[in-house]
């Protein structure tokens, strides 16, 4: 189905993630993909951004990503860092399923959950926990530390909640038909 | 406005025609079934039976399929006009916790945990500590805007229960004069001339919440918090009350006055504050004259202000958030987080429920959840000829033709009618013709059906049919495509050409179609006795409306189009020159340069 030309931009993998050859991806052995992923072009990814390996345990993880998730293009996924006990350490960051996130946005958030849409050009502040089914509107900036909570849509600079979403949200969010097509 | 769109009608709107038929959609079809057999002109013009989409009351019942939910009971869409709320838990939004009923009744519905929000920007406030090595003292810090409580001069101590120590540092510091008890006899016996003149309702409002600004503080009623004060109050017009009982002429509505104070929020309470303070003598005699104006008051704001300058007033949202309405950024608080809440839903008919969510608050799962979309077949439309297109821009008196997919969400294959009016019914009718009417969808079966079918070569038994002939020709009377669970038919508009002026509204082309499904199912278990492998015949009626695109200009300037074309490719400016009313001067400036040239 897919259109030809698009053949060899997308490196396949065994589980069905896409990833274009045009993004960068950084610390790649940190970064786990559930399967189903399409990494759109000029996506920036910073795998490498984890805190320092201790001596007992190895192979942190920096980022976890489910299944049927997409990343749009430009998009910036960076786990998020503060100063813990004088040193500047970066946490993981996990995404749930079917996640959504717009052409250039920046992503610091430290949990998001599954059957989330980020819009265009929105800011995810650092260590932001988005929550299941939330849809976030074009151009919304959410201010670091902010929970955001199930069935919500937001909007605004910095987001605020301004309306439920329906019971309908899991298929309204839902990116299964969306990944069969690209 | 996006186009195209699709909106559902829920029956519940009380427009007559409509309600009559509420209770069964069933009906509703019948009077439709011939609709759609040859001509639809005829029931066009009885007015009753169809449905309008450009009527006002068509707004209150129009929805997007995603919105409603299913009654199986009253076989009907339900809309969130018909359906009830019922609240299964509240929690903060937050810090996400469930919060029981009973303290909603007694702190009241914000977050009584360490959640609070910037009173400036809205975004949350972290607790930040100001000391080396994250040691005492703390503020509540945005992130967003750099807000702090430091601002207001409020630093904390420890970095756990903020709320008490909120709620302790903004209590105003000195004692006040001789406040007597809430329920102890006369509360405000205070005489006039203790009372500065320098009492406003902004100096009242932000003295009790800072005690160290540079407005006088009130020396009585003043140094409460909101909610001393709100229980001072009521024991206040109690008082009033009791006295008033043996005055003659008591006010009839003294007792609704009673009741709606007991459940009025502090936040209207200013203009008593004052009242009271000024006047010791309680009784209703002298309840009118107390509403004049201090001329004071608005001295003290006007200085106020002007030493803040503009930029340190509050902006309209900001003051509303704010149980004490300030209108100075100093006199902001932080806000607790306001708690949200879980709700089930039920018929607002037969009371059964349509929706009920667990209540565990991070989880979106639920135990009952009918929605519309997993019922009544979906409609989608798209444009039939793929290339570009602009619906914003729908050219008048052009034959457009549009695919409308029909998806079946059940299990059993359904057979759809489609009925719509010959023309919209709005002031500028579009003609509409819908090529096929009448057809069947399959099921919602296994994808692995489909796919074994079409290895095999042979429809299986699910309502297959073998793909119809060639797709490049669109014939009236026959679908164009159709899969596993769709059928796409084409529908043709016409729209038509508008004179000068129309309403923006009018400009819509809004297609009303009545859709009916049919289908056999197997019978509920309930009714088990019968046996099972029996069939029962069902139907789904509705009216949907497919906003499909807004009319665009005339062709009627045919002749001067080579021109303005030339213009346009200059650039998007071409485009807004044509619109604006200077057109036709500019166009014949440019007819001569380029006739100079």
């Amino acid at each position: 189905m897919a259109p030809k030309q698009s053949r060899g931009e997308y490196i396949e993998t065994d589980t069905g993630n896409k990833v274009s050859r045009k993004s960068v991806i950084m610390g790649s052995q940190n970064i786990i993909l559930g399967g189903k992923t399409i990494i759109q072009a000029d996506c920036t990814i910073r795998g490498d951004l984890r805190r320092p390996a201790q001596p007992g345990s190895q192979g942190q993880v920096a980022l976890a990503v489910g299944r049927f998730c997409i990343f749009a293009r430009s998009t910036v996924l960076r786990p998020p860092g503060k100063m813990h006990r004088g040193v500047y350490s970066h946490y993981p960051m996990k995404l749930g399923d079917h996640v959504f996130i717009g052409d250039g946005a920046v992503v610091e958030a430290a949990i998001i959950g599954s059957y989330v849409h980020i819009g265009k050009d929105c800011v995810i502040g650092k260590f932001a926990i988005i929550k299941d089914c939330v849809k976030i509107e074009d151009g919304t900036v959410i201010a670091p530390n902010s929970v955001i909570p199930p069935f919500s849509l937001v909007a605004g600079r910095p987001g605020v909640v301004v309306e439920e979403l329906p019971e309908t949200a899991p298929e309204m969010l839902d990116l299964k038909a969306v990944y069969k097509q690209i | 406005m996006s186009f195209p769109t699709i909106h559902i009608s829920c029956p519940c709107s009380d427009t007559p025609s409509i309600a009559r038929h509420g209770s069964s959609g069933s009906h509703l079809a019948k009077d439709h079934s011939d609709l759609n057999a040859d001509d639809p002109a005829e029931v066009d013009d009885d007015g009753q039976s169809n449905f309008n989409p450009y009527s006002r009351r068509a707004n209150f019942s129009l929805y997007p399929l995603n919105r409603l939910l299913f009654c199986e009971d009253c076989n009907q869409i339900r809309c969130p006009r018909c359906i009830l709320d019922e609240i299964v838990s509240y929690f903060c939004p937050n810090c996400l916790f469930e919060v029981p009923n009973t303290t909603v009744k007694s702190e009241g519905n914000r977050c009584t945990r360490n959640c609070y929000s910037c009173p400036v920007c809205l975004a949350v406030l972290s607790v930040t500590a100001l000391g080396d090595e994250g040691t005492a003292p703390y503020i509540l810090l945005c992130n967003h805007c750099l807000w702090s409580s430091s601002d207001i001069g409020i630093e904390l101590d420890k970095p756990t229960s903020i709320t008490a120590q909120l709620a302790e540092k903004l209590k105003p510091s000195a004692s006040s004069t001789g406040v007597s008890t809430p329920t102890g006899g006369k509360i405000y016996t205070v005489p006039d001339t203790l009372i500065t003149p320098a009492i406003s309702g902004l100096a009242t409002s932000s003295s009790s919440y800072y005690p160290s600004r540079t407005l006088p503080p009130l020396p009585e009623g003043a140094e409460l918090s909101p909610g001393e004060f709100f229980t001072r109050l009521q024991e206040f017009y109690k008082l009033l009350k009791s006295e008033a009982s043996d005055n003659e002429d008591r006010h009839p509505n003294s007792s609704r006055l009673m009741d709606m104070l007991s459940t009025t929020g502090t936040s209207h309470l200013r203009p008593y504050n004052q009242r009271m303070s000024e006047k010791p003598k309680p009784g209703w005699a002298e309840y009118g004259h107390n509403q004049s104006v201090n001329p004071d008051d608005d001295l003290n704001a006007i200085t106020a202000i002007s030493s803040s300058g503009f930029s340190g007033t509050t902006s309209l949202r900001q003051r509303l958030t704010q149980p004490h309405c300030p209108s100075l950024l100093s006199e902001l608080v932080p806000l607790a987080a306001l708690l949200r809440t879980k709700r089930s839903k039920r018929c607002r008919t037969c009371r059964h429920i349509l929706y009920k969510p667990e209540s565990k608050v991070g989880s979106i799962r639920c135990r009952i959840r009918l929605v519309a979309m997993n019922y009544i077949p979906t409609l989608n439309i798209t444009r039939f000829d793929p290339s570009a297109f602009n619906y914003h821009n729908l050219i008048p008196l052009a034959t457009h033709q549009f695919l409308l997919t029909v998806t079946n969400p059940l299990y059993d294959p359904i057979s759809v009618h489609l009925a719509t009016p010959r023309h919209t019914p709005g002031k500028y009718p579009s003609n509409i013709t819908i090529y096929c009417p009448e057809f069947e969808v399959g099921a919602n079966t296994d994808v692995w059906d489909e796919a074994l079918a079409s290895a095999s070569g042979n429809p299986s038994s699910g309502g297959h049919r073998a793909k119809p002939r060639d797709k490049k020709s669109a014939v009236p009377g026959q679908i164009w495509d159709r899969g596993r669970n769709w059928t796409s038919v084409i529908i043709e508009i016409v729209p038509p050409a508008l004179p000068e002026g129309v309403d923006d509204k009018d400009k819509i082309v809004k297609v009303p179609v009545f859709v009916r499904s049919e289908f056999d199912t197997e019978v509920d278990r309930d009714v088990g006795e019968i046996g099972k492998g029996v069939k029962e015949r069902r139907e789904y009626a509705f009216w949907s409306s497919i906003d499909v695109g807004r009319i665009g200009k005339k062709d009627q300037d045919g002749p001067q189009r080579p021109q303005s074309l030339g213009g346009a490719s200059v650039g998007g400016l071409g485009e807004r020159e044509r619109r604006s009313e200077g057109r036709d001067r500019r166009e014949s400036e440019r007819m001569k340069r380029s006739s100079v040239r």
